[in-house]
């Protein structure tokens, strides 16, 4: 029940939330920063570049003086095997890599949280059918999917997303069942039934409300777990195809340079480090000011 | 604190007897033998060793294990005798004699002689006949084998043919005991007990090296022949004792073999890191051989199926990079549709890079702008992700959008072959990399364009002339070579014109060998391709 | 600590009906994706002998059946460990995982036994110097480790040991294991080398293994140092520890026998179900080294369109994180005698 102590429950609460653990902890203010960094450089990512087309993947012209060339005041990050900027790449890559989390993340978190309240609200074999299935996918990594789905669909952004939605929705469908079981017990949802609200009304306002502040925290971290895992189904080609734009195709396409063009693979891997990073640091400090006993579910460490 | 001394001492006694055991078993043993080992790293897995009906990777295996009647390389017009020591033909073709050589035995000591050139030749055939697998076609007018005496053999065709090349094909013209037959449990030669024999990783073979172990995924052990007969005319003392063939697709992996001192000999190394190589004191050979890569065109499919779409797209190739920006240097841009150096090839059959021709054939075809193709090709080729990547780029410029779709080898084939059940299912765009099996433009145009080719001709090309004018300079190669190479230029000038399809490059592929092996000149021949003979390379410790 | 025998066979059997769920989705996976199931399952086969491949996957599947029949027919596939020959290596699919299988796990156990007491030691470390720079440092040095891509690291590692004369590749020289007659018995080569007391392969395999570890053990390290830090501070102001200290005990005895005792369910269950988690990451990182291992098997299954590899891959990952996650579960109830069972 102390878990349900939500310190928020609305957008201002998670506003409030938010400054106090800005003026608290410099992790925070850290994490924001660098999210904020990368958000603006996918916004702007193909202005900021300094060779829009190289970043899209297409071949410059003059590829074959350009190929291959170390950092230097011309090409900051270098240039790759077909005499593309990296910088560029990178800059471009931002916005694909950003896409990619958001929709996994948001739709894992949507499908999670509907089953796992519906699971709690609804109870009897509902309850263990769902929870059965979702045991199904926790067992299964999003690789193995990935992997399933690439043989059968053929390369994609959809192999990537779908696998990595299929592999996350239990996790927050877990912490939604748990907390959900709870407040479905309380009171005033019991209550509502008798007054005759109906039953989805209630669920959506009372047990999804209560619901969502952790699972919400709990998101943020995740969208830098996701995108190293994206970045490593699309590193092993599952994914996406080897001229898209994207931080783990770059790796991939350096990746047989490692030893003559290592600045082809550094670069974009700083990046995913740096933005897996940054929203760790912001969900972990969030999740300190929340809750600081929170920590002791062990579950959520992840 | 008393624990950890009785700890401490254990485990000192412990390391101590393991480095006794170390010095007094293995460092003595691993002097003793004094096995000249050389690795060759392949980039591909092995797909079958049978002398008569494997007509792809296997030739690595085969060229080695087995022997043909006579070798031919083409570029410097010789043909040198292996199993046949002389060879005459009637005035008009038709009736071959091939004097066999004598003193040579297979590697079980069974001795090669008429009636086991005859077992050879009929199989090869009969096998492509009844089945349509191996290259059996190259034996395709033999009418009769007659065996003479054990070391004469006579051969009667159907129609006349230069039959000396036949005989020095790289697939389907090689010579196996008839012992094979009884050890596979076969009761005929086209039992499949006996293709299942050889593709166990038996061999029935003369040559200078036979199989030792085989594991056609991972990795293929040849020793030395002792009772080879060519032993003494070769008079190489240095030769290797042990061949081992190692299947490693991933260049970087043979990169990393060969700077750890585990390969000798690579044949696929990232193409950036040739020159760093060179540097570290790796000696380079640029392996050129009849392998190349034609770009074939849909003619089935819209928009390709438009002559002037096509044209605009060749125009728009942006072939002055090729070389330098997919190959990195390693390549020789392709003229018509054979290679350098092969009967039949056709030098300056180009296209230009013209941007504004191209647009002009563009608003010629019709075509809407903004048209999407698909693009198939193999995927872990470096050079066709390469050359993939660069002519996305350059079409764009012309508002044609390509999509990539790098598949192996097998989805490449059927994604092919859709072309002739459906069309609009199979790609506008696919690279086919070819390579001969006789030395005749035959192999290309007939198998790659005729329409009867099914299996192989991707751009689903129909063009009844065209197939008149090939067949017509096949039958004309055992009459007049000259006028038959004249015919199958007419025949490439069509396909130019129509705009079917173009050699992109001929293959130029970097060998890299370390120094303590010795690749001579004469080891390596086009026409068998990445067939290295090992009885002339010399391996200094 | 009564661990009884009812719980473990309750989980087993949880797990087992789990597995069967992981068997259904990917024969759903099979059927239901475009083009023909058959030709799938036999790796889209061409050639002359394509035809008789597809028909004989056709009656593998037993595709011709009436769909709750087959899915039970694919179930029993699954659990008799028979899901045919694999195309790859034309060799039985869980031969072929089972072979891998040793390699993948060797990595992944060198991979937590140096991370999980090197984040563990730094995480109380952290603790005892909680609320100060080091500590914050320390945490920040967690987040990064677990947020570091494995791929990234790896080759880093490797590129970086390369310039310096080192190839980390492979999983030992094959020339020297040729050399010393070196024969794989358990596929633990650590353990085969010294059961031959092949010293020089087991000096070579360690070399090999130890940076791809490295690399695995990033995220490991990262994790536990963050937990450790945070259950030992936590336990550090529990009463019982305070008046230990208050009676004069040993500040090294309270530290470790106290704090960190408190703290181990907590640690070895985390390290327990991120082991199974990183079981990706080991594959990851074995592509990058270029080690045989289930990260090979997930490449060539793409490559040679192996279906079967594929299934028996996603069967066999899915088994492992199941018993991984049991056994964590049952090992923490051992270790935490809080918990009754």
């Amino acid at each position: 029940m102390s878990a349900i102590r939500a310190r928020f429950n609305s957008a201002a609460g998670f506003l409030d939330l938010a400054k106090r653990a800005w003026k608290k902890s410099a992790r925070f203010r850290a994490g924001t920063l660098l999210v904020g960094i990368m958000v603006s450089i996918a916004v702007l990512g193909p202005h900021l570049a300094p060779y829009p087309l190289d970043g899209w993947g297409v071949v410059p012209r003059n590829a074959a003086e350009r190929a291959g060339k170390p950092p230097c005041p011309e090409f900051p990050f270098g240039t790759d095997s077909l005499g593309r900027d990296v910088l560029s790449r990178v800059l471009v890559g931002a916005r694909l890599a950003l896409v990619q989390i958001a929709l996994v993340v948001s739709v894992s978190l949507a499908l999670g949280l509907l089953v796992g309240a519906c699971a709690a609200y609804y109870k009897g074999p509902v309850e263990a059918l769902l929870n059965y299935v979702s045991e199904i996918f926790l067992a299964l990594p999003a690789m193995v999917i990935a992997l399933a789905l690439r043989l059968a669909l053929g390369q994609g952004l959809h192999v990537v997303v779908v696998s990595l939605i299929l592999s996350w929705w239990p996790w927050y469908a877990r912490s939604s069942y748990v907390y959900a079981r709870a407040v479905v017990e309380m009171e005033y949802v019991l209550l509502a039934r008798l007054a005759g609200v109906p039953g989805r009304t209630v669920l959506f306002r009372h047990v999804l409300a209560n619901v969502l502040p952790p699972v919400l925290v709990q998101a943020i971290t995740d969208l830098g777990s996701v995108l190293l895992e994206a970045s490593a189904i699309n590193f092993l080609g599952l994914g996406l195809p080897p001229d898209a734009p994207d931080w783990g195709i770059i790796v991939q396409n350096g990746f047989r340079y490692i030893v003559s063009m290592p600045w082809i693979s550094m670069f974009p891997g700083v990046f995913i480090l740096a933005t897996a990073l940054g929203f760790s640091l912001v969900g972990d400090s969030l999740r300190e000011e929340m809750d600081p006993k929170m920590r002791r579910r062990w579950k959520l460490w992840f | 604190m008393r624990r950890g001394v009785i700890v401490g001492v254990l485990a000192a006694v412990l390391i101590a007897g393991a480095l006794a055991a170390y010095f007094l078993l293995y460092l003595p043993g691993a002097r003793r033998e004094k096995v000249k080992t050389v690795v060759y790293a392949y980039l591909d897995k092995i797909t079958g060793i049978d002398p008569s009906i494997e007509d792809d990777t296997g030739i690595v295996i085969i060229g080695l294990v087995y022997e043909t009647l006579l070798r031919y390389d083409p570029v410097k017009n010789v043909t040198t005798p292996v199993l046949a020591e002389s060879w005459e033909s009637n005035e008009d073709g038709t009736v071959w004699v091939f004097k066999l050589r004598r003193g040579v035995v297979f590697h079980d000591g069974t001795p090669f002689n008429a009636t086991a050139v005859k077992l050879s030749i009929e199989r090869a055939r009969d096998v492509y006949r009844e089945t349509g697998r191996g290259c059996g076609y190259i034996w395709d007018a033999v009418e009769e084998v007659e065996v003479v005496d054990n070391y004469t053999v006579r051969i009667k065709l159907s129609y006349p043919q230069r039959l000396d090349l036949m005989a020095a094909a790289s697939y389907s013209a090689y010579v196996f005991s008839s012992s094979a037959l009884a050890k596979a449990g076969a009761s005929s030669p086209f039992d499949p007990k006996l293709e299942e024999w050889f593709n166990s990783g038996n061999d029935a073979g003369s040559g200078p090296y036979y199989i030792e172990y085989y594991s056609p995924e991972s990795e293929v052990r040849l020793r030395k022949f002792e009772k080879w007969w060519g032993w003494s005319l070769v008079n190489n003392p240095d030769a290797p004792d042990v061949v081992v063939i190692k299947i490693r697709p991933d260049p970087l992996d043979q990169y990393n073999g060969l700077l750890a001192g585990e390969i000798d000999i690579a044949s696929s190394v990232p193409r950036a890191n040739v020159r760093d190589l060179a540097a570290r004191g790796f000696k380079v050979i640029n392996m050129t051989t009849f392998h190349n890569y034609i770009l074939l065109l849909n003619v089935r499919r819209y928009p390709t199926s438009v002559k002037e779409f096509r044209l605009a797209l060749l125009h728009a190739i942006p072939w002055d990079e090729i070389v330098d920006v997919a190959l990195k240097g390693f390549g020789r841009l392709g003229s018509g549709i054979l290679p350098h150096g092969f009967p039949g090839h056709v030098e300056n059959l180009r296209y230009s890079y013209d941007p504004t021709l191209a647009r002009e054939y563009l608003k010629r075809s019709g075509v809407e702008p903004g048209v999407t193709i698909e693009f198939v090709y193999q995927s872990d080729y470096e050079e066709n992700e390469a050359f993939a990547q660069l002519l996305k780029s350059r079409l764009a410029e012309l508002n044609i959008t390509v999509v990539l779709r790098p598949v192996p080898w097998t989805a490449v084939k059927d994604a092919g072959k859709e072309v002739w059940t459906n069309p609009d299912a199979a790609p506008h765009l696919i690279i086919s990399d070819w390579w001969p099996t006789m030395p005749s433009p035959y192999d290309y145009l007939y198998s790659l364009f005729h329409s009867e080719s099914v299996e192989w001709n991707w751009a689903g090309y129909s063009n009844p002339e065209f197939d008149e004018l090939v067949n017509e300079a096949y039958e004309l190669e055992g009459v007049d070579f000259t006028e038959a190479m004249q015919l199958y230029a007419e025949a490439q000038m069509i396909l130019h014109e129509e705009g079917v399809a173009v050699n992109l490059w001929d293959e130029v592929r970097p060998f890299i060998v370390s120094r303590r092996v010795e690749v001579p000149e004469d080891a390596l021949n086009p026409m068998y391709m990445y067939v290295i003979r090992f009885e002339l390379v010399k391996v200094r410790e | 600590m009564p661990l009884s025998l009812n719980y473990l066979l309750k989980r087993l059997l949880w797990s087992a009906a789990v597995l069967v769920g992981v068997a259904v989705f990917s024969y759903v996976v099979i059927i239901l994706s475009p083009g023909d199931p058959a030709a799938k399952w036999a790796g889209n086969p061409r050639g002359p002998g394509a035809a008789k491949a597809v028909e004989e996957a056709r009656k593998e599947l037993g595709l011709d059946l009436p769909l709750h029949l087959q899915v039970l027919n694919f179930l029993r596939m699954v659990f008799t460990g028979n899901l045919g020959y694999s195309i790859a290596y034309r060799q039985p699919v869980f031969a072929v995982l089972a072979r891998n299988l040793a390699a993948t796990l060797e990595l992944l156990f060198a991979a937590y036994l140096i991370g999980v007491p090197l984040g563990s030691l730094l995480g109380v470390a952290a603790s005892l110097r909680r609320g100060g720079s080091v500590d914050g440092f320390l945490q920040t040095l967690g987040l990064a480790l677990a947020s570091t891509p494995s791929f990234w690291l790896g080759m880093a590692v490797f590129s970086a040991l390369f310039s310096a004369g080192f190839s980390a590749y492979g999983r030992v020289s094959t020339g020297l294991a040729l050399a010393t007659g070196f024969q794989a018995i358990t596929g633990f080569y650590l353990l085969d080398s010294l059961l031959q007391l092949n010293i020089p392969v087991f000096v070579d395999a360690l070399a090999r293994l130890l940076p791809p570890a490295l690399a695995v053990a990033a995220y490991p390290t990262g994790l536990c140092l963050r937990l450790s830090r945070a259950l030992v501070a936590d336990a550090l102001l529990e009463e019982y520890v305070r008046a230990a200290v208050a009676w004069g005990v040993k500040r090294r005895v309270v530290v470790w026998k106290y704090a960190f005792r408190a703290a181990l369910p907590g640690l070895v269950q985390v390290a327990g179900t991120a082991f199974a988690y990183s079981l990706i990451d080991a594959m990851v990182v074995e592509y990058v080294f270029g080690r045989e291992g289930l990260g090979r098997l997930l490449f060539d299954a793409i490559a040679f369109s192996d279906f079967k590899l594929a299934i028996g891959l996603l069967v066999l990952v899915a088994a492992f994180y199941l018993a991984v996650n049991t056994l964590a579960d049952v090992a923490q109830a051992l270790v935490d005698p809080r918990v009754k069972l």
